[in-house]
């Protein structure tokens, strides 16, 4: 099972649903497909998909659990959520400016330093996107996320910290 | 810590005074941390409990004399005016005026976060009765009471008392019984020369001259009776008096206040109460403690404490007091019986380990108070990145203030919700209304601190907190990477603490601390 999630943003992302959608219909792949597609107008062409325009919260997080691959969008709420909760290191597409996919470019910014920290793929608005994909298909690699060490705890300690000082 | 006041009356003679002490000493070693105030009306007679505190961290301060004579009913003003001075987090006070003039300087310091708890040492409607200005009295408690944040009361009997002639909801009223200091010490064993005793204050409201009265009903049977009354009075004169004409000069003794209790206690047979109406008189206690039993009369609550003829004795009516009065005198046996059992009683439900509970509902325990978080965001990943700092706000007490959605129904379903209005993202009429949400949410649920991982939502509720003096943190979201968010520009010159999530976000803006992030 792959899922494939463009979050609930108003701007629609058919540059990513259309380069699944081919990708997957160019290979000899049967694999069952998870679509959260937003707003964006879009109509499959690769047979074995489940199409879904607002997933529950619940039924999100069940599909990345389950899922082989995950492929999204690059909101943050999305990429926290896959990098938690997803089996392989997530492909994420940054949303353009350029193409109308949003407002600016943060998206771009902020998978960039996530890919720079080794902890999601980013296949970027000037490289080849149906590639990416296939390639990714092909071989992913395990998600690392949750194994490494993060800065978190120390957040929450020098929190912790802080309001005891209220006592 | 911040401090806890006290305010009461004086520090003279009194069952109230002795708790006071007690719980000002017992914080001294509980707590030795913590600050506190005693307010007093009146300066010390020649009783002055005072020099029995062992605590280093308290002061007293006094009503000064010269305002209490120049100005009329200014004793609130003069609380309401040290409360804004001194800061204290609680508020103990005994008493009913005490208590009001405490809650409305509460009220009046709105922004604060005071907590008062009032105690109750009387069957409040009927003492109060007796006061002058009773209605206004009345009055001020039916009004003023219900915003008392801990109502404690000595009986069940009394808790009623408050119900049904304040109209205060049950839930409101706790009741934790006295205690006292002797409850754990030895009987004195001492030649037992008074036949009967009272201790307490010569007034009114303790009917002692029915027990007078009833001295000379006894002294028929019993030509030798005698009655020691410890204490002073307005009513002694008026007693001495009665004594005079009826011959009992040689019955009665009146011997004063004196500061050990306990020893005169322990040298009488019976310890004799017939007020009307009592909280539960800390006197009953120790008496029970010294191993004297107690014949009171049947005031509201008596029988809380008192099961008749097994750990003392209650009566209704003269004839009942002499009755059981002149069978106790004959018995020695029985009352040795009825005094070990009244012993067993008292270090079981009226020992100083009450002292806990009582600190308990005044949120002064050890463990600290408790800190209540409000957290502050947008959905999406701003709710994420703020709930996944679940194992620092899941400790304290919080509610949220955030947007409807899947995600927010989902993470947040046991969390207590206020629905901000979106969209927030530079919409002026939504941050407006977001603001006067803001007002109302934080008036209402008085927390110590905001958090926010943005966006839109966070300046106009943080300022809202500002102006009720909350503290308030903005973390910047993790997708800032370097350029800060617009909420993190604008919260930037009134927040506590401007958080950033990567190190080499520091120098992009002014304030900007890094404590790690959530990645």
């Amino acid at each position: 099972m792959i899922m494939l999630t463009v979050g609930t943003t108003s701007f629609p992302f058919k540059r990513l649903l259309r380069a699944v959608d081919q990708t997957l219909v160019n290979s000899e792949s049967k694999e069952k497909l998870i679509a959260q597609i937003g707003t964006s107008d879009y109509r499959f062409d690769y047979k074995n998909t489940q199409i879904f325009s607002e997933l529950s919260f619940g039924k999100i997080l069940d599909y990345l659990t389950r899922a082989r691959l995950v492929i999204a969008h690059g909101g943050a709420g999305t990429v926290f959520l896959a990098l938690k909760y997803a089996k392989n290191k997530p492909l994420i597409v940054p949303r353009s400016r350029r193409e109308g996919e949003h407002v600016d470019d943060h998206q771009i910014f902020f998978t960039k330093y996530m890919a720079k920290k080794n902890l999601i793929k980013v296949v970027y608005p000037d490289e080849d996107l149906l590639e990416k994909i296939r390639d990714f298909i092909e071989r992913s690699e395990k998600n690392i996320y949750n194994e490494k060490k993060s800065s978190r705890r120390r957040l929450v300690e020098r929190l912790t910290e802080y309001t005891e000082g209220f006592k | 810590m911040q401090p806890l006041m006290i305010v009461f009356y004086n520090l003279g003679l009194g069952g109230i005074q002795v708790k006071i002490v007690d719980i000002i000493n017992f914080l001294a070693k509980d707590q030795p941390d913590i600050q506190i105030f005693l307010l007093l009306r009146e300066k010390p007679g020649d009783f002055d409990l005072s020099s029995r505190i062992r605590n280093k961290n308290t002061r007293v301060s006094y009503y000064p004399d010269w305002l209490k004579i120049k100005i009329p009913f200014f004793f609130p003003v003069f609380v309401l005016y040290q409360t804004w001075r001194l800061k204290p987090r609680v508020i103990l006070t005994f008493s009913n005026i005490y208590s009001v003039s405490a809650i409305w300087a509460k009220l009046l310091l709105f922004w604060r976060k005071i907590k008062v708890v009032v105690s109750e040492r009387n069957y409040t409607s009927r003492a109060i009765s007796h006061y002058k200005l009773a209605k206004f009295r009345h009055f001020s408690i039916k009004i003023l009471y219900p915003f008392a944040d801990e109502i404690i009361c000595l009986s069940r009997a009394a808790k009623k008392d408050l119900m049904e002639s304040y109209g205060l909801s049950a839930e409101k009223i706790r009741i934790v019984p006295n205690w006292t200091r002797l409850a754990e010490e030895k009987i004195i064993r001492a030649n037992q020369d008074f036949d009967l005793i009272f201790v307490g204050r010569l007034v009114k409201a303790k009917n002692l001259l029915f027990l007078l009265k009833g001295v000379k009903e006894i002294k028929k049977f019993k030509r030798d009776i005698n009655f020691c009354l410890v204490g002073e009075g307005e009513e002694e004169e008026r007693l001495k008096n009665f004594t005079r004409e009826n011959d009992l000069l040689d019955n009665v003794k009146f011997v004063g206040v004196k500061s050990r209790v306990g020893r005169f206690l322990a040298r009488s047979k019976i310890f004799v109460l017939s007020s009307h109406y009592e909280g539960f008189p800390t006197v009953i206690l120790e008496a029970m403690a010294m191993g004297v039993p107690v014949l009171t009369r049947n005031f509201a609550g008596a029988r809380e404490v008192i099961k008749d003829g097994e750990n003392g004795f209650i009566f209704d009516s003269m004839d009942e007091f002499v009755k059981k009065a002149r069978w106790l005198l004959e018995n020695q046996t029985e009352r040795k019986i009825v005094a070990s059992r009244a012993k067993k009683y008292v270090r079981i439900h009226h020992s100083l380990k009450k002292i806990n509970d009582y600190l308990d509902l005044a949120g002064i325990k050890k463990r600290g108070r408790e800190i209540k978080i409000g957290l502050v965001c947008s959905r999406g990943g701003h709710l994420l990145e703020l709930f996944s700092l679940k194992d620092w706000w899941g400790k304290n007490n919080r509610f949220w203030v955030t947007g409807k959605g899947e995600d927010i129904n989902y993470l947040l379903k046991k969390e207590k919700v206020y629905y901000g209005y979106f969209p927030e993202h530079r919409n002026f009429v939504n941050a407006l209304r977001n603001f006067f949400l803001g007002l109302k949410v934080v008036a209402r649920e008085k927390p110590d601190l905001l958090v926010s991982t943005g966006a839109g939502i966070a300046p106009p509720v943080f300022l809202a907190g500002k102006i009720f003096g909350c503290k308030l943190i903005f973390i910047d979201s993790y997708t800032f990477i370097k350029d800060p968010s617009l909420s993190a520009r604008l919260v930037r010159p009134f927040v506590d603490k401007l958080l950033v999530q990567h190190r080499g976000a520091k120098k992009f803006i002014k304030k900007a601390e890094y404590w790690g992030g959530i990645v």
